[in-house]
């Protein structure tokens, strides 16, 4: 009750009353809301996906997929005599773009071909006619067997105004391939890729799409008595080693692993702003116990003891912290509603196909906010509120902060990081588990660690090279660095937490330009074609849309063109994961352009890999599955396992999971595609790229849905993919700086009302209220410039771990380091100016401190 | 319509809807027309060129113990009138739909249990073979060995494993190789029965595996149009009498109520020998009427049936009320068929018999809705 009657009449007026608490306020709500923005983004994505995977599934147990590609139909026929085997629906599916209605374009269409009367047993749809009339069903057989039947989804027929018995078309291979609504789908497949699916019997999509003979997939129920994994490896034993019998949820382990990789990355940085938030917290308890050592006191006079005022100051904390946490999380549901589609538009540009996820805020995640605010703010008001119960009530009274006694031990700080920077060092070494860089999150902050403890020795160093330059300056100058001299002890805590903040933000920095670096050079010297071709919906999703099967022989027979190199890229399982094969005209790319290959010469490797009919593989690849030049590994195709001696490794930055490269002859030969994604045109020497495409342009039509690009608006474009991935690692960052740039000013305010008495000596000897503004800013100065230099170096260093332990770890991509020089100069900017802004204000205020009030003490 | 439409419903349905969609097809099938000479084996295997084809076997069988069991295992082939079935190459394309319906009937323990399968032939999974009788779905088949008959259906917690012998030879109704079913040209089919199968095998209820014998009735039927205008349904009675006689009879209602002047039926003699029987040759009376409370259809179940001709009079008493087959949860279509036992005299003699009556059309609106009043 007591408790209570405090907290009442004394900390919520303090709150409510001071404007500091207010900026801690916002700046604790930014924290958690970029936090809990990311955790709900991360939460809808998953979930989305998760549902799509669900209802793609069903209740298949066991499915089968092709090695090399599509499965021959004809084992469906072994498949039959197994006993254990309930159900089996074989599948043909492919996506495509849509082509009319015209307001559709854009818009991908993933088309299942099932068998209809398997269909029931395996995934839950409804068919509906108009209105959701249940459909008339004399006759409604014979309509779904027509070849150009198709039963669309409720609401993607809804979105175009299409109806039963309307048409609709695809594209394929630049062509339109015309479909009618038969009926329409309801039920929980309808709601995945958000409803952008149609179901057409298996004899059409065979037929219609050229897969006669073929099966994408067989999803298999199986005898629920009998164990899965021992059918499994009975069907392995039948079928022999061209397919992968394996559980649905196996298929999605590897696209889980990246996602989960890819959210902890993004979980991590968000957790940069909740850290500063933390900090923030405790700063404003800080300033909150100097502030109020003479209430403080009084209350201990009364009666009030130890444990009380701990109490009181821990749980003034938790008021900001629930309060801040309530904000944060409204914020960040607000901000979630943008993070959730940029974060599904990244994941579908990088992973898998993530339907635009409808944001939803559950409450669970309103109160994991709630409740990480109440952590953190409890967690860092734990410190400030034991020095507010350590004041003796009558030195409290009389303003005397009972610390500053103790001496720095610098050797023992400097033994620490040493130490600490070692254990960085052991850790980055260290395997990653569960696809997720641990230990490079564990190096990071060992190594803030090691550079938070050498700060004091570096203050005092800097104050002694700062004495010897400035013993000419004038006395504000000097002044301002004995005050930064003699508070080691409390603008170390302030310089370090500055630091920290300022050393993730740089080293992100780096590792994002390092990134983008890479991958311009990459793009530079690897993208050499004049012109490229590809169907419009190749850039953007994962589509199955293949150019014009004459087109390759008519553009190589045009008078401008020099050279065609055709590009041909289709999935494989590679040791059980999927893995992109290209098939290209390597003879070509040699003599036109280039792959940059770890070791030897593009032209080299690649003549070589042509004639001794070798693959070449990405780095990430080659990562990923610990395999190097010369190693031979077995490709699956349609002919059975063939082994392929890696001939070279190539940096690419264009592939996630990375990708084999083999001559198209091969891909020709072994499975007997000649269909092209790509086309790279070179032209003649004085050929003007434009008006080629314009011509292609003309020729090929623009209902064609192909798409010419010149090389220029090609690397742009790619760029555009890349910054767009980026959009969130920056957006966070920005917060994070603002959530900074509350801390310190709060920082200085802490520093300033603890030295009133000093202030008020100064101004009693004669001191003008400009100096002592002056004095604190050029103190707020040396505390940025300090925090800058060792933020620099520390950035460096983490940067390095960013790029060689994290990043390589979860993606398995080598870049070039590149330090920004511009950095060194933007982060002075940053720090100093931040500095001095958070230091202004306090400045003012001290400045403007009442004299007696001051030196009362004295 | 709370479940996919295509599924085993709408197969269902429209395998028996003969007298809607078949309409406008039947064109492109054969009808069956009078004339047809029968041969065998040629005529046990599928007849793709006509519309609608079944095998149908139903038994009454005991137990070495002495316990009593029925059941029905009927195949259904359906040609597809779709003009690109022959363009598209897919082995998946659609020329004939194969359905299978089984039932047992567990009499001892009160239990009836029906499933379901339905299939496009793709690429062997369902089939008929023209020339002998062998077809199947998935595992459950009904084919020729020799004079024999094997019949396979279920899984291993209802199913059977039978072999089926002819004690009688094959029985084809009707005249001139056509059983009329309506007063249009090819509203007709071409219709032979085994009237007496002994029947030895295997059969498990609720996953136990017994060993049973006693006697089978199989029919065979094809045509393209089987229901004609303002017909809604048929009851149909096989009746297998201990003195070595068969009875087949069936009745077409017509929408506005009772019987079609087109029905008929069949006697077999003990020795094989055969007499049509036209609709006034006999009289079927229902005399009292079951509910189903899974699809509230009401079926007459108990019978009189006489003959005059054979001063034979007959009741009959279904083994257990409920044997109707719901083949989907919508109650639109659905059918009784269920093991019957016969009691009577003939001539003044008392006699008893076993047998299957199957009553069509008292549930759903496309085979009518025409409740007996």
């Amino acid at each position: 009750m007591r408790q209570f009657i405090l907290l009442k009449f004394i900390s919520l007026r303090h709150l409510v009353r001071e404007k500091r608490t207010w900026l801690t306020l916002i700046g604790v709500a930014l924290g958690i809301s970029v936090f809990v923005s990311i955790r709900i983004a991360n939460q809808s994505v998953l979930n989305a996906y998760h549902q799509s995977v669900d209802a793609f599934t069903g209740k298949s147990t066991v499915e089968i997929v092709g090695r090399s590609g599509a499965l021959d139909e004809n084992i469906l026929k072994t498949l039959r005599n197994e006993a254990a085997i309930t159900t089996i629906a074989p599948i043909v599916q492919t996506v495509l773009p849509m082509s009319t209605p015209t307001t559709s374009q854009g818009e991908m269409l993933l088309f299942m071909g099932v068998d209809l009367f398997q269909e029931r047993d395996f995934r839950n749809f409804n068919v509906v006619g108009e209105d959701d009339k249940p459909l008339d069903m004399s006759g409604a057989f014979e309509v779904l067997l027509n070849p150009d039947s198709a039963l669309l989804t409720e609401q993607f027929a809804s979105r175009y105004g299409l109806k039963v018995g309307d048409n609709f078309s695809v594209r394929m291979e630049g062509k339109p391939l015309e479909f009618k609504v038969a009926a329409l789908l309801t039920g929980d497949i309808a709601q995945t890729r958000d409803g952008n699916i149609a179901i057409i019997d298996i004899a059409s999509a065979q037929w219609r799409f050229q897969k006669l003979g073929q099966l994408d997939r067989i999803d298999l129920i199986t005898d629920e008595e009998i164990s899965v994994e021992s059918i499994i490896s009975r069907i392995e034993k039948s079928l022999g080693g061209d397919v992968l019998v394996r559980r649905p949820q196996q298929r999605n382990r590897q696209i889980e692993k990246m996602l989960f990789a890819f959210q902890m990355n993004l979980t991590a940085l968000s957790a940069i702003s909740l850290f500063v938030g933390l900090f923030l917290i405790y700063n404003t308890l800080l300033v909150s116990v100097a502030h109020r050592r003479k209430e403080i006191g009084l209350l201990r006079a009364l009666g009030v003891d130890r444990a009380q005022i701990f109490g009181l100051f821990t749980i003034e904390g938790m008021v900001i912290g629930t309060v801040g946490g309530f904000f944060g999380v409204v914020i960040g549901s607000v901000l979630a509603r943008w993070v959730v589609q940029v974060l599904s538009k990244t994941v579908t540009s990088l992973y898998v196909a993530i339907p635009p996820t409808p944001f939803s805020l559950p409450l669970s995640l309103f109160m994991e906010g709630l409740a990480i605010g109440v952590l953190v703010s409890t967690f860092s008001s734990l410190y400030p509120a034991w020095q507010a119960a350590q004041l003796r009530p009558r030195e409290a009274l009389e303003g005397i902060f009972g610390s500053e006694v103790s001496r720095i031990n610098h050797q023992k700080l400097l033994c620490l990081s040493l130490g600490s920077g070692l254990l960085s060092f052991i850790f980055s070494q260290m395997p990653m588990a569960w696809g997720f860089s641990w230990n490079g999150y564990v190096a990071s902050g060992l190594l803030l660690m090691a550079f938070s403890l050498i700060v004091p020795t570096t203050i005092l160093l800097f104050s002694k090279a700062v004495r010897l330059l400035s013993s000419q300056s004038s006395p504000s100058w000097r002044l301002a660095q004995g005050h930064l001299e003699q508070a080691i002890r409390r603008n170390g805590p302030t310089i370090s937490a500055f630091m920290g903040a300022l050393a993730m933000m740089i080293s992100v920095v780096i590792m994002i330009e390092s990134f983008r670096t890479t991958v311009v050079l990459w793009i530079d010297q690897t993208i050499q074609s004049d012109i490229l071709g590809f169907p419009a919906s190749y850039m953007v999703s994962d589509s199955d849309e293949t150019l014009p099967r004459d087109m390759l022989d008519q553009i190589e027979k045009m008078d401008e063109v020099k050279a065609v190199d055709g590009y041909r890229s289709r999935m494989i399982l590679f040791r059980d994961e999927s893995v992109e094969l290209v098939g290209r005209d390597l003879a070509i790319h040699a003599e036109h352009s280039k792959y940059l290959f770890r070791t030897g010469k593009s032209v080299e490797v690649i003549h070589k890999a042509i004639a001794q009919r070798e693959v070449l593989i990405s780095e990430v690849l080659a990562n990923r599955f610990q395999i190097k030049e010369g190693d031979t590994v077995q490709v699956p195709t349609p002919q059975g396992n063939v082994p392929f001696e890696i001939g070279g490794v190539f940096y690419d930055y264009g592939t996630e999971g990375g990708k084999l490269v083999i001559d198209r002859a091969q891909l020709i030969q072994y499975w007997d595609d000649s269909h092209i994604d790509v086309i790279a045109i070179y032209l003649g020497e004085n050929e003007d790229p434009t008006s080629v495409r314009s011509k292609l342009l003309v020729k090929w039509g623009s209902s064609s849905g192909l798409a010419f690009t010149t090389q220029g608006p090609f690397k742009d474009e790619i760029m555009a993919i890349f910054d767009q991935t980026f959009l969130i690692t920056y957006a966070l960052e920005w917060i994070a700086i603002v959530v900074a740039l509350l801390g310190i000013a709060n920082t200085l305010f802490v520093s300033i009302l603890e030295r009133k008495r000093e202030i008020g000596i100064l101004r009693s000897i004669g001191g003008s209220q400009a100096q002592v503004v002056r004095v604190i800013l050029v103190e707020a100065f040396y505390m940025g410039v300090i925090g800058n230099i060792i933020g620099l170096i520390c950035a460096f260093f983490l940067s390095l771990l960013l790029i060689y332990v994290i990043n390589k770890a979860s993606f398995g991509w080598t870049l070039q380091f590149h330090f920004p020089p511009m950095i060194i100069l933007h982060s002075f900017l940053l720090a100093i100016g931040t500095a001095l802004l958070a230091g202004y204000l306090p400045a003012r205020k001290a400045a403007q401190t009442d004299l007696k009030e001051a030196i009362a003490y004295e | 319509m709370n479940k996919s439409v295509l599924t085993l419903l709408v197969m269902t349905l429209w395998v028996f809807a003969w007298n809607e969609p078949a309409k406008a097809a039947s064109d492109a099938f054969t009808k069956a027309m009078p004339g047809y000479t029968f041969s065998f084996p040629r005529d046990h295997g599928s007849h793709p060129d006509y519309l609608i084809e079944w095998w149908y076997f139903t038994g009454n069988l005991s137990s070495e113990k002495g316990k009593s069991f029925g059941y029905e295992l009927t195949f259904f082939r359906r040609g597809i009138e779709n003009k690109f079935k022959d363009q598209n190459p897919s082995l998946w394309s659609v020329h004939d739909v194969y359905l299978a319906h089984f039932a047992v009937t567990d009499i001892a323990e009160k239990q009836f249990y029906y499933d379901e399968k339905i299939s496009r032939a793709a690429l062997g999974k369902a089939g008929a073979k023209i020339g002998k009788m062998d077809v199947w779905i998935d595992r459950w088949s009904a084919a020729q060995e020799g004079d024999q008959i094997r019949l396979k259906a279920g899984d291993d917690q209802w199913g059977i494993e039978f072999i089926l012998n002819p004690a009688k030879p094959l029985v084809v109704h009707g005249e001139q190789g056509i059983s009329k079913k309506g007063e249009e040209r090819g509203a007709a089919s071409h219709y032979y029965s085994f009237t007496r199968l002994e029947t030895s095998g295997t059969l498990i209820t609720n996953g136990k595996a017994e060993q049973v014998s006693g006697l089978s009735w199989m029919d065979h039927e094809f045509g393209s149009l089987l229901l004609g205008e303002g017909q809604v349904g048929w009851d149909w009675f096989s009746i297998q009498l201990d003195d070595g006689s068969e009875y087949m009879f069936y009745q077409i209602r017509e929408t506005a109520g009772g019987k079609d002047p087109i029905s008929s039926g069949t006697i077999i003699f003990p020795d094989g020998t055969t007499q049509d029987l036209k609709a006034n040759d006999f009289k079927l009376t229902p005399t009292s009427y079951w509910k189903s409370k899974l699809s509230d259809a009401t079926y007459p179940l108990h019978w009189e049936i006489s003959v005059p001709s054979e001063s034979l009079t007959l009741t009959a008493k279904p083994v257990l009320n409920q044997q109707e087959l719901i083949t989907t949860r919508s109650t639109r279509m659905t059918y009784w068929e269920g093991a019957t036992d016969f009691h009577g005299q003939k001539k003044g003699k008392k006699l008893k018999g076993k047998g299957y009556i199957e009553l069509t059309g008292y549930a759903g609106k496309l085979l009518g809705a025409v409740k007996p009043k």
